[in-house]
């Protein structure tokens, strides 16, 4: 049992050192796009046609999967891919909304806090 | 409404006490009551010996007794009773003079040094006035006291006693107390 | 209709309080026929602990005389605690902070000269302005804890450019929180009121309020309505009131869950449809708990095998309407998110999930909001560095220890600048001396507080806030199985030169040339949380109620539908998580054997006294008079060895301090346990109650942390007691 824990630990030691030489690398470089800017983007401008009892039906960061997010952005299409989501967002204000989308999506960990 | 006259009493189910606190600060809040003294307190016991222990806690106050020994040895008539029963002190005819704390078998009554009065539980008697209830029944998170008039038997208060088994504080003084503990 | 009243018509007729039924804002005659008092009654929100209670405030002659319960909000119905009825004196306390200051002294010298806002504002600005330009803005560090007004202030620090806005959950509950948050997707409430079976670890519920939880509890436990099976080092008002009361050695609850695991499963008392249907992993599961037998949990916890087996039975009987019972508290031990996730499990297997009597997901409501361009993300990473140290955990909470131990290192980068918003670190973290080493290397200390706490007295400059009865709030969902809204508005006008949160943000903001993110009043904020509200009118309704409670609740059953997917990686209810095991961690809950005390040490616990809100009322008159001193329990056996009589002073020391107070020889506490009040020993001389009374928890707790949430875990301190 014991000697198991050894190894085990080792691995994670060693898992960690990995992730920390590629976080040191990555750690600053600029992200794809901008989460709380996302956020409003996707509150302002989606938001109106597709609130609760809108016209375009309900949609929430939860109503797709991580991996769907992903499809949808990179297929950039709207409206049953009749239209291009460019028409509504510019490319820059997508990429905020992508991954504020994706890391709220249904899958995505998002585990509860205590209070706001 | 019938002119039966008002009997206000309290119920205690002292079993749901935990011991919070929240009546006695409602209680020094709603009247004044200075640091250091109390209307209400809680008997608090611990017996036995570890791991076997029990823990009471029991809630108590002025018991509005039918027959007061505070009222029947106030030089002044400061401490009387209302007709629904509630016992007070009249503060500008109190002497302070303090026969009625030793009279009290509960020791329900203390002398305050700042205004030179006895001072006691009124069931929060304007409240009563306002149609609230006391400050220590309404806040209570256990619920565990209830306060009405004992001679409406439609009221809560009436129909416990009719129903369940109580016992009262020190019976043996005589003064017919009016907070009843279910058993 | 006046909801508190008792009597349609009170003796004597009072005819004031007719005219009083016509709404609450409305002043009317008061009772003393000599002088006429102008009365109000003003709904709001307590702010005494975390519970959000509804109250209602009587002023009479502008004097706020009297808080009484709200009965209108579901949650706290109609009962306010101590500490709510003791709200009155946090306004009127006269060491409360009533200007700005700023300290002309040595840090921790307490000495302050009054200043102007303009002047704290602008000191500020220019301090933290400094650090940006030397360390860039991840240099400031913006830690907070939960109140209405947080958002505001977590806001600054963003748009300032910081990463490192600092929560208070890894204080808390981040292990509860997170172990839930991964077999669930989400952190539920429990149906106590329903519930026929309840087992709790430790959560001394009778003693620290929750509500309802706590007036369900006693409802269940004193009329029989539900059996309580409670878990404790420690003899609380709980365990006085449970069915059971185990005094389980500590740190072995894990041992005692997985056992009944074990009985559940062997005995095939699991919810076999509930399962299949909602969950995933039942087969490692039911591999993974064959070795813990009731016999091999006895010997853990020193709970009798055939108890163990008996309540695993009797739990399994009762479910759905039988639940372990999170509690909320925060982590004791190094293991204690694998604890609190076996426990989710625990409830999963038996599928007391989303049915009366189990655990609810909380009810929601939704507010409005004022939208507004935001600010760029930070660039740099967190101090905390939590993707690497705590991968699994809420991000934007931070980990308070890690942190603390990076800002010590300089790792990743220099923190030099400190932002606190009403919260305590000085008393909330473990072991004071490493806070003070991390309060010393700080270029910059700014405190928004309504008190002078321990860390306000180290600060550079303190922002006096207006107390709860005094300012206006954004309104507040508080979730649950009966979800409202909540409105805190302003009782009376201010008494000091105090200000809100969003007043104080938006001053720093100014200078700091921040201040498109935070151009608007509290009252258009306000205004855009309520407008869609389904209800008439909906901001006169929350000032008029105090409380918005919406039809429908309680809701049971929202989740159980086949095609339902719980916000998991697989869409399931996870007893063997993939996620952990892909962060490289146990993906069931795997028990390790606590380390015991060596000979001559005891273990020191924590807990609660329903009229002591963590470490901030115990300077409140009111509230003090109950316990004006914390002392050390002591097992009479242990005291007897050390030569130690009730009341004798002793000193308590760990690894990391010292500190001395009175002991309470007593048969409530387990022979190899200790345990002390949190909240006394104050440094702040204008905590004048308890400045250097009695003795702080934080001096002698060591620092230790739960793996995987980051958690603080405060019972793994180990201590020496001499008699002096």
């Amino acid at each position: 049992m014991n000697k198991k824990r050894t190894l085990k630990d080792t691995i994670k030691l060693l898992a960690v050192t990995i992730i920390l030489a590629l976080s040191v690398t990555v750690a600053w470089s600029k992200p794809k796009g901008n989460e709380t800017k996302g956020r409003f983007y996707f509150k302002q401008t989606c938001k109106s046609c597709h609130a609760k009892g809108a016209s375009g039906g309900e949609i929430t960061p939860m109503s797709k999967t991580q991996a769907q997010w992903e499809r949808y952005f990179t297929a950039g299409k709207h409206n049953k891919g009749t239209e291009l989501l460019s028409k509504h967002l510019k490319a820059e204000q997508l990429n905020d909304a992508w991954v504020y989308l994706v890391n709220h999506a249904v899958d995505s960990p998002q585990p509860e806090t205590c209070g706001k | 409404m019938a002119a039966r006259a008002k009997r206000y009493a309290l119920v205690i189910d002292a079993r749901k006490c935990i011991n919070c606190k929240a009546c006695v600060v409602a209680c020094r809040a709603e009247n004044g009551v200075p640091l250091g003294k109390s209307r209400n307190w809680i008997n608090e016991e611990i017996r036995g010996e570890y791991p076997r222990l029990l823990a009471t806690f029991e809630p108590e106050q002025c018991h509005h007794c039918q027959d007061p020994a505070c009222v029947r040895v106030c030089p002044t008539g400061a401490s009387r009773q209302r007709p629904d029963g509630v016992v007070v002190i009249n503060q500008s005819d109190c002497v302070g003079c303090r026969y009625c704390m030793i009279a009290c078998p509960y020791d329900a009554r203390f002398f305050r040094e700042d205004s030179g009065v006895v001072e006691k539980c009124d069931l929060c008697a304007s409240r009563l006035d306002r149609g609230e209830l006391p400050a220590c029944v309404e806040t209570c998170p256990s619920k565990l006291r209830v306060f009405g008039d004992m001679n409406d038997p439609s009221s809560d208060i009436a129909k416990l006693l009719a129903t369940r088994q109580y016992r009262v504080k020190k019976e043996e003084a005589g003064t017919n107390p009016r907070i009843f503990y279910l058993l | 209709m006046d909801r508190r009243k008792f009597l349609k018509v009170a003796a004597g007729g009072a005819a004031g309080a007719g005219v009083a039924t016509t709404g609450f804002l409305l002043t009317t005659a008061g009772e003393k026929p000599a002088s006429v008092v102008a009365r109000r009654e003003v709904p709001t929100t307590c702010e005494m602990c975390v519970n959000k209670c509804s109250m209602i405030a009587v002023v009479e002659d502008g004097v706020i005389k009297k808080l009484n319960p709200n009965p209108e909000n579901p949650k706290s119905r109609g009962m306010l605690c101590a500490r709510g009825n003791a709200g009155i004196q946090q306004v009127y306390d006269p060491s409360r902070l009533k200007r700005p200051l700023i300290r002309v002294g040595a840090r921790g010298e307490g000495k302050w000269r009054p200043a102007s806002w303009e002047e704290a504002f602008d000191f500020a600005a220019q301090k933290l302005a400094a650090v940006k330009e030397k360390y860039g803005p991840q240099g400031s560090l913006w830690s907070s804890t939960e109140s209405f007004q947080e958002s505001f202030f977590k806001s600054l620090g963003l748009a300032f450019g910081s990463p490192n806005v600092e929560r208070h959950p890894t204080l808390c509950l981040a292990s509860v929180n997170l172990a839930y948050s991964l077999t669930y997707g989400t952190m539920p409430s429990f149906d106590l009121q329903n519930a026929k079976y309840i087992i709790i670890s430790g959560a001394n519920r009778l003693e620290s309020f929750i509500t309802p939880d706590t007036m369900d509890l006693i409802q269940s436990a004193t009329d029989r309505k539900a059996r309580l099976i409670y878990l404790d080092p420690r003899f609380t008002v709980t365990a006085a009131k449970a069915d059971e009361w185990y005094p389980i050695k500590p740190g072995t609850d894990l041992a005692f869950i997985l056992a009944m695991l074990r009985v559940i499963v062997e005995e095939d008392r699991f919810d076999k449809e509930f399962v299949s249907t909602y969950c995933v992993g039942f087969e490692q599961l039911a591999e993974h708990v064959k070795p813990f037998t009731p016999e091999w949990a006895a010997f853990e916890t020193e709970i009798p095998a055939k108890e163990i087996v008996r309540i695993a039975r009797e739990f399994s009987d009762a479910a759905p309407r039988a639940v372990y019972y999170a509690g909320r508290r925060s982590s004791w031990y190094r293991d204690d998110f694998s604890m609190r996730r076996a426990q989710a499990i625990l409830n999963a297997i038996v599928g007391s999930w989303d049915r009366q009597g189990g655990m609810v997901p909380n009810g929601k409501v939704e507010l409005g909001e004022l939208l507004f361009l935001p600010w760029d993300d930070p660039v740099a990473p967190r101090a905390d560095e939590m993707d690497k140290n705590f991968p699994l955990a809420a991000k934007g909470d931070g980990a308070y220890l890690t942190l603390r131990e990076n800002v010590l290192a300089g790792t990743p980068y220099p923190v030099k600048a400190w932002m606190v918003h009403k919260q305590d670190p000085m008393n909330m973290l473990p072991d004071q001396a490493k806070t003070i080493r991390m309060i010393e290397q700080m270029d910059f200390i700014g405190v928004i507080d309504i008190q002078m706490s321990d860390t306000a007295w180290y600060a550079d400059v303190i922002f006096p806030e207006s107390t709860f009865l005094e300012r206006q709030d954004p309104v507040e969902i508080l979730p649950g199985i009966w979800p409202v809204v909540v409105m805190r508005q302003p009782v009376i006008p201010p008494l000091h030169d105090t200000k809100p949160t969003l007043e104080i943000v938006q001053g720093l903001a100014k200078r700091l040339n921040l201040s498109q993110y935070f151009d608007y009043t509290i009252e258009q904020w306000v205004h855009e949380q309520v407008k869609d509200l389904p209800v008439n009118l909906p901001l006169e309704h929350l000032k008029q109620h105090g409380v918005y409670v919406p039809p429908g609740f309680p809701k049971y059953g929202t989740t159980l539908k086949p095609e339902h997917r719980f916000v998991t990686k697989s869409g399931k209810i996870e007893l063997f998580s993939e996620r952990l095991k892909e962060a490289g961690y146990d993906p069931l809950p795997v028990y390790q054997s606590p380390q015991q005390p060596p000979a001559g040490k005891l273990r020191l616990i924590l807990g609660r006294r329903a009229y002591i809100t963590q470490a901030n009322s115990t300077n409140n008159p009111w509230l003090s008079s109950f316990q004006p001193e914390n002392d050390l329990w002591l097992h009479p056996t242990v005291a007897e060895n050390m030569g130690i009589q009730d009341g004798d002073k002793v000193e308590v020391s760990s690894s990391v301090g010292t500190v001395r107070l009175k002991s309470r020889v007593t048969q409530e506490i387990r022979p190899d346990c200790v345990f002390m009040l949190h909240g006394y020993g104050k440094r702040s001389k204008w905590q004048r109650l308890v400045y250097g009374v009695g003795a702080a928890d934080a001096q002698i707790l060591e620092t230790a942390w739960d793996k995987v949430s980051g958690g603080a875990a405060f019972h793994e301190t180990f201590v020496k007691v001499r008699k002096v």
